[in-house]
């Protein structure tokens, strides 16, 4: 088999490359000639998607740590710290954890980079003898970036074939029906396309991240009011006792003291700014987003897919999500098409049959067309199924026992006509791409010869194909969109019956497609062939001369009629989209597909509800603004076109029309291009900015979408895997989005952002301290004492159980605005901090006043007020994380007291084991016996936590009895073992009722001829030229005969090119 | 109490909560087929199902409303008032007499010693003043009765005051280049390392002290300086000297530190109580101990009556406008007394009865309240919400309906 042999004629061009006029720099590859004349070095072949590499890991990690404005807040101290005698810490205690952080930063970086290495490696390479003695040379196009277009010219032995697309193999095929391919190298390393294509992904940060800085900000405030404070407080008492102070040495003022002084404040003071928190967080995330790849509820088990966190920086945007923009096909369909009837010759097979509530549903015409063809008295009937047999790109596979396997196709919309035309008797039995398709009709076989075939492309909507049928004519068969096949009928027979069919069909969301049929006498084909030849071998124009050609052959049609085509929804998706609103997120669909389709899908997934008002947007939009507010008590959505949307995104109007698709509950954008996709998630994220988009899709056609949103989520579809690849979660279901959002989602955002307001809450709680006290600090806090109980709240914390999350959508809308984290609530954790701290410190200042603690009558100095002071602190934080969580599994516990334990630990070592190790371990000797031996530490340990809790444990049981949020009352009726439903969700409850269905109004919307628009626009309008790159391998199965592979890597792009033998 | 409640088992389960599953997946999506189907060997992608991998920890959720919280309130409170009460009665137990001797007069001239000590080479350059103080005892103290000296507006806890020592040195594991915090007292005019070095030593409080009870004649009380510092400062904290050769004494001094102590610092215990540097600028730190064993009229502590303190004064306080005390005093618990103590827990049980009372009837309303009102106790924005939610019925109460969802599609519009 080899697609390019019928090009052996002597009709093809036999002019040399070098002759040929370059408009542009070609690529010129020559076949095994290594010496050949003016031969190119071309690229490398290595590439790197990784972000780093051996040598350019710790420059560049460095820079990009000490970018975050914490990360370079520590270097700065910790340089400080080393200037000797102005630290009133150790020389270490800020350089130590931060290097400990750091080193942790770089482990976990390198892990990432090395899973984003991990490719497919390149398959073992054949070397056959064959090919060596092959001869010849490549012009095609200089690398560039679009992956819809390759055009090129193979020369073997003076003989030029053209080249395609349609032998283009990028890099990152994978092989699926065949164990290899021969192919020819033309672009390698950073020049293939879609090396060209990728774009340095986009930095997302999540809107607690973004709005933590700022707290950062403010933090750092504080600590300069208290490093100034206190240095003027310093001199003040310095100029005031100083001088009569004789115990204490160089106690004079001057510019040098004051700056020592105000340093030493700097560092002492920095300690309320959470060191650990930045690691906290990140490995928390690390922990979450595993949570997410492990849940078995969003795991496709036919697929054999689970969900897959492709970062872990968002996982609390999750949380948040305002907006939804969903691709149509494949996301919330299950890009599956099934064949549901036709309308031949002005008789419709199949029906849409009102249901009684103005819905309809399709019973399938199949049978009745079966029984019909297999009768074989309707001649249409025949022309019809021929067509649908030959005039497509499908090829049938077989198994060594000449089985049929599968058609297979590049669009599911092709597959799927083919297996309904083999089910009415015609089967597709052989096919040569460019020579001949053999049918089989009730056991007889016929071989219709392909002349000509003219592809679909988005732009000419329609596929057609020049053959000789069985009995010698000349034929034209052509299907395609209604608009485009209507426009070039001889007569307009059967127009208006196949326009009314054709309308049911789309009521009941069905895709349709335009059959015709055309005649070609011999003569004019003779003539056309000539430019039809022309046209395929010329490299810069192929595609328009091609069109041109065309256009000449696709006239005087005549029609036969339109099939309809179900594109099933998928799984759960009408459920899921009505909790994700209940669940106060909009939802925006965008599509490729026609209007009335997408309002059909919209329809049938509840998207679009019988108690809304339906507009489409085609005429003024003001006018239509001006509509919503006479429609009171209705609520809007709107049905807008790509072509009126780029009306739209003229920056003069576009506030007034993002305002009106804002007033809308919902948004369905139809025949938008992927520009147009991430346009819109632009526009709405410019006019809200405090609104977090989420984007899902499936094709490459969303990877702009899903780049511009705030969270993009791929689903791993039939359409190949550059959706799941640019996104940042992967699905296998839509429906699946909701446990992603409402569970994992809510969850996540409950704890990173009570991590990071309890992370700055503990460092102020112990640190400020430090303000009332001169009092000596430990950097161990913020590590070994503390540390892991931010990190258990932040990973194992349940707000909410999951049934109750998934049960009740409502509970997501707590953590959709800014209620819970906010300045205005971090703020207030951070004044719990200083009231917790001045509560520690009055009692111990209480407690040690006399400075006579110990029953012994022995005195304590300023190292066990220290000591004291910390040890209460640590328990005290310990239990207000306690008091936070929701849920104390074990591991809640284990850091809880595992915390508390590891200071106690840490207290008993370091009073005993190194009391000649200098700085504070040679000054805290004897210290473990000094605290546990007085009834004083006990005392405190009872008394000072309680009372410091007091105020937090009356304020929450006080919250949770009169001013509950949703979630807490949910969780109350849990506890209580009551049904939420049946008491809080009482009054609200209402069925979506046939009666509501039967009481919606007629939608208005667009009503001058829809007809003209009816009618799909072919088979692989959604499928698009995404680049499939998946199914482009397929063809290859039935090419890979027995010659042997001369390619040079597996991951290049490659030529697919054949050799007869 | 809280209640402890198995998270898995106290959910109210949804019964159709997994239907959509169930339905519409043909069964497919059933994870006990799907898991038999992949047991057959294949590599899965099917992730863990374990507790830990689903965020199925068991786990205790307490409930922390009005009717679960008052009764801890109550219990705390009833408890802290115990032990504050108890406090309270173990404080009034203990024993303390503090005499002000900053203003005492030398005896003889009747000068005051502050105006004559007013810099601390005083006591080196010029004799001793001494001074007399008579108290009376009313009460006898019982029980292990200590010396204490106290001073007032001293800020041992000066950060560069505090770090001027070598620790090394006074472990005995260094005698020369000894820390450069101890500087300006780190060598000697004479190129000899100050032992001990630094600020703390040099300004070690040297007023001695000398307690006499009147049974006719003075009666010398006996109290010894062992055991006035922590064991751990006597065993690890402060070593022991080989040489005091190419060592100064600090130049307050009276006398070097070979003199105070011949073995090292590790027998100079009113040193190492010294170096225990001070938390807050008023201080007390213990001086000697009562022997009650020698003579039988301290046996059970210290007996009412008049006494006679002689002081050797000789520390400068009035410069900086601190105060010096000699303290007498006995121990509890809880060290010293200190009536703060017992006060504390006792309001904190006040405290948490109120907050109990308080939610206890908030408690009452909230329940009776909400027999009429299902939403009582709500915050009003979030009721709000409630009330206002367009379709109360989540998917798990409608999606049945549509069942295969993918046959209905409804009509767009009518033409």
């Amino acid at each position: 088999y080899t697609p390019l042999q019928n090009q052996l004629g002597p009709q093809l061009s036999q002019e040399h490359p070098s002759q040929q006029s370059a408009a542009y720099k070609e690529r010129v590859i020559h076949l095994n000639r290594a010496d050949a004349e003016g031969r190119v070095q071309f690229r490398s072949n290595s590439i790197s998607t990784t972000k780093y590499t051996v040598v350019t890991f710790w420059p560049k990690f460095l820079f990009e740590q000490f970018r975050k404005a914490p990360n370079a807040f520590f270097f700065l101290i910790a340089l400080l710290q080393q200037i000797p005698g102005i630290s009133p810490t150790g020389r270490f205690t800020t350089a130590v954890p931060l290097s400990i952080i750091m080193l942790l930063t770089a482990i976990k970086e390198v892990v990432e980079d090395w899973v984003r290495q991990s490719l497919p490696a390149t398959s073992e390479h054949k070397q056959p003898s064959q090919l060596h003695s092959l001869q010849g040379q490549l012009v095609c196009e200089p690398p560039d970036d679009d992956t819809t277009k390759f055009k090129g010219s193979l020369y073997l032995d003076q003989v030029r074939y053209p080249v395609s697309l349609n032998q283009l193999l990028m890099r990152g095929t994978c092989l699926r029906k065949t164990s290899y391919v021969i192919g020819l190298v033309v672009y390698t390393g950073a020049d293939t396309k879609v090396m060209k294509n990728s774009k340095p992904v986009p930095l997302k940060r999540s809107r607690v991240e973004r709005e933590s800085n700022r707290y950062f900000l403010l933090l750092l405030l504080i600590l300069a009011f208290f490093t100034l404070f206190t240095t003027v407080a310093n001199m003040v008492w310095t100029s005031r006792i100083g001088p009569f102070a004789w115990y204490i040495t160089n106690n004079e003022i001057s510019v040098g003291h004051f700056g020592a002084v105000l340093i030493t404040c700097f560092i002492m003071f920095h300690t309320i700014v959470p060191i650990s928190l930045q690691v906290t967080l990140e490995f928390m995330r690390i922990f979450q987003a595993y949570f997410i790849q492990c849940d078995l509820d969003m795991y496709d088990p036919i697929a054999d897919i689970a969900a897959e966190a492709r970062t872990s920086s968002l996982n609390e945007e999750l949380g948040q999500v305002n907006f939804i923009f969903s691709d149509k096909t494949g996301t919330l369909t299950q890009n599956s098409m099934v064949f549901q009837g036709a309308t031949v010759a002005g008789r419709m097979y199949g029906d849409a049959v009102s249901n009684g509530a103005e819905a309809y549903e399709f019973v399938s015409g199949v049978n009745s067309m079966r029984s019909e063809a297999a009768q074989g008295q309707n001649k249409d009937l025949d022309d019809f199924l021929s067509i649908l047999t030959v005039c497509h790109t499908v090829i049938p596979e077989r198994d060594s026992h000449d089985n049929l396997l599968e058609y297979s196709a590049s669009s599911p919309d092709e597959s799927a006509l083919v297996y309904a035309a083999k089910d009415m008797g015609y089967e597709l039995f052989e096919r040569s791409l460019d020579t001949f398709v053999i049918v089989k009709v009730n056991g007889e076989m016929r071989r219709f010869e392909v002349l000509a075939t003219f592809e679909f492309t988005s732009d000419r909507k329609r596929m057609s194909m020049v053959v000789r049928c069985p009995n010698g004519a000349i034929r034209v068969f052509c299907k395609g969109a209604d608009s485009v096949i209507f426009s070039r009928l001889q007569s307009p027979h059967l127009v208006s019956e196949t326009t009314n069919h054709m309308s049911k069909f789309a009521m009941a969301g069905l895709r349709t497609l335009c059959i015709a049929v055309g005649d070609m006498p011999q003569s004019e084909w003779s003539r056309l062939h000539t430019e039809y030849e022309n046209a395929r071998n010329d490299i810069e124009r192929r595609e328009a001369k091609l069109a041109l050609v065309a256009e000449k052959l696709e006239k005087n049609l005549r029609l036969l009629g339109a099939t309809a085509i179900e594109d099933r929804l998928q799984v759960g998706v009408p459920a899921t989209i009505n909790d994700l609103l209940l669940a106060g997120i909009r939802i925006w669909v965008l599509t490729g597909d026609k209007l009335e389709t997408a309002v059909n899908i919209g329809y049938s997934c509840r998207l679009l509800q019988p108690e809304m008002e339906v507009r489409s947007a085609v005429a003024e939009l003001s006018h239509w603004l001006c509509g919503i507010a006479s429609v009171k008590g209705k609520e809007p959505a709107l049905v807008i076109e790509g072509e009126s949307l780029s009306w739209a995104s003229h920056q003069s109007v576009r506030n007034e029309f993002i305002d009106v698709c804002l007033q809308c509950r919902t948004v369905i954008c139809c025949r938008v291009s992927p520009k147009q996709k991430s346009d819109v998630v632009r526009y709405v994220r410019e006019a809200m900015p405090s609104a977090v988009t989420l984007a899902i899709g499936d094709g490459a056609n969303d990877v702009p979408m899903i780049q511009e949103s705030h969270v993009g989520v791929g689903l791993k579809g039939k359409e190949g895997l550059q959706a799941a690849a640019a996104s940042d979660y992967s699905l296998s279901q839509f429906r699946f989005l909701k446990k992603l959002l409402l569970v994992h989602g809510a969850w996540n955002y409950h704890r990173v952002t009570i991590v990071i307001l309890f992370s700055f809450y503990k460092n102020i709680t112990i640190y400020v301290t430090a303000f009332w006290f001169a009092l000596w600090t430990q950097a161990l806090y913020n590590v070994f004492f503390t540390g892991a109980t931010p990190f258990a709240l932040g990973v194992w914390d349940r707000s909410c159980s999951v049934e109750n999350c998934m049960r009740y959508p409502q509970l997501y809308r707590e953590s959709q605005g800014s209620d819970r984290y906010n300045f205005k609530v971090f703020a207030l954790w951070m004044l719990n901090g200083v009231y917790h701290s001045a509560i520690i410190f009055l009692c111990v200042l209480l407690a040690v006043s006399t400075g006579a603690v110990f029953s012994d009558g022995k005195t304590a100095g300023l190292y066990y007020l220290g000591s004291l002071v910390y040890a209460i602190a640590v328990i005290t934080v310990g239990l207000k994380a306690g008091l936070e969580h929701t849920a104390w599994t074990g591991m809640s516990h284990l850091a809880i007291w595992g915390g508390i334990g590891n200071y106690l630990v840490f207290l008993v070592i370091s009073s005993n084991f190194f009391p000649h190790a200098g700085g504070n371990f040679s000054e805290v000797v004897g210290y473990d016996r000094a605290l546990f031996g007085s009834g004083m530490f006990w005392y405190l340990l009872m008394l000072v936590p309680a009372l410091a809790l007091t105020r937090d444990v009356a304020w929450k049981a006080y919250k949770k009895t009169c001013r509950k949020t949703l979630r807490e009352e949910v969780f109350e009726m849990e506890k209580l073992r009551k049904d939420p439903s049946t008491v809080l969700f009482q009054g609200t409850y209402r069925k979506v009722t046939e009666k509501a269905r039967l009481l919606r109004n007629a939608v208005g919307g667009r009503s001058a001829d829809a007809s003209a628009n009816l009618g799909d626009s072919g088979p692989a309008v959604e499928a698009s030229r995404g680049v499939n790159l998946d199914e482009e391998a397929g063809p290859a199965a039935s090419a890979a005969s027995a010659a042997s592979s001369a390619a040079e890597a597996g991951t290049v792009g490659r030529l697919r090119l054949t050799v007869s033998h | 109490m809280l209640e402890p409640v198995e998270d898995s088992q106290a959910v109210v389960r949804p019964e159709d909560d997994d239907n959509i599953d169930d339905e519409d997946l043909e069964g497919a999506n059933n994870s006990a087929a799907a898991g038999a189907g992949n047991a057959s060997g294949a590599t899965s992608n099917r992730p863990p199902s374990s507790a830990f991998h689903q965020q199925k920890l068991p786990a205790w959720q307490p409930l922390l409303t009005a009717g679960t919280v008052f009764p801890v309130f109550l219990i705390m409170s009833i408890a802290f008032i115990c032990l504050g009460v108890a406090l309270l009665l173990a404080n009034s137990n203990i024993s303390e007499l503090s005499i002000d001797y900053t203003d005492c007069k030398r005896i003889g001239d009747r000068t005051p010693c502050a105006n004559l000590v007013k810099k601390p080479e005083f006591y080196y350059n010029y004799s001793v003043c001494q001074c007399r103080l008579e108290f009376k005892l009313d009460k006898p103290m019982t029980g292990q009765v200590y010396a204490y000296y106290a001073l007032t507006n001293f800020h041992q806890n000066h950060r560069k005051y505090v770090k001027s020592h070598d620790r090394m040195q006074l472990s005995g594991r260094r005698y020369s280049d000894l820390d450069a915090e101890c500087e300006p007292y780190r060598t000697s005019a004479d190129g000899k390392w100050i032992a001990p070095c630094g600020a703390v030593a040099n300004s070690l409080f040297n007023d001695t002290f000398k307690l006499m009870r009147r049974v006719g004649s003075l009666e010398t009380v006996p109290w010894t300086v062992k055991g006035i510092s922590w064991s751990a400062d006597v065993a690890r904290k402060y070593g022991r000297v080989d040489t005091w050769n190419g060592t100064a004494k600090p130049p307050n001094w009276a006398v070097p530190e070979s003199a105070r102590s011949p073995i090292g610092y590790t027998g100079d215990e009113e040193l190492q109580v010294w170096m225990t540097v001070a938390a807050l600028p008023t201080f007390r730190k213990l001086h000697r101990r009562l022997i009650h064993s020698d003579i039988s009229a301290y046996a059970e502590g210290l007996p009412a009556g008049n006494y006679s303190l002689l002081v050797n004064y000789s520390y400068p306080v009035a410069g900086f406008g601190g105060t010096k005390s000699f303290v007498l005093a006995t121990a509890g618990l809880l060290g010293g007394r200190n009536a703060g103590l017992g006060g504390l827990a006792i309001a904190v049980g006040c405290l948490h009865l109120a907050l109990c009372c308080a939610l206890a009837v908030l408690h009452t309303h909230a329940k009776r309240n909400r027999e009429t009102d299902p939403y009582y106790g709500m915050d009003p924005l979030h009721r709000a919400l409630l009330e206002n939610t367009p379709t109360g019925a989540s998917s798990a109460d409608t999606a049945s309906e549509d069942g295969d969802v993918s046959v209905v599609a409804r009509r767009p519009r009518t033409t």
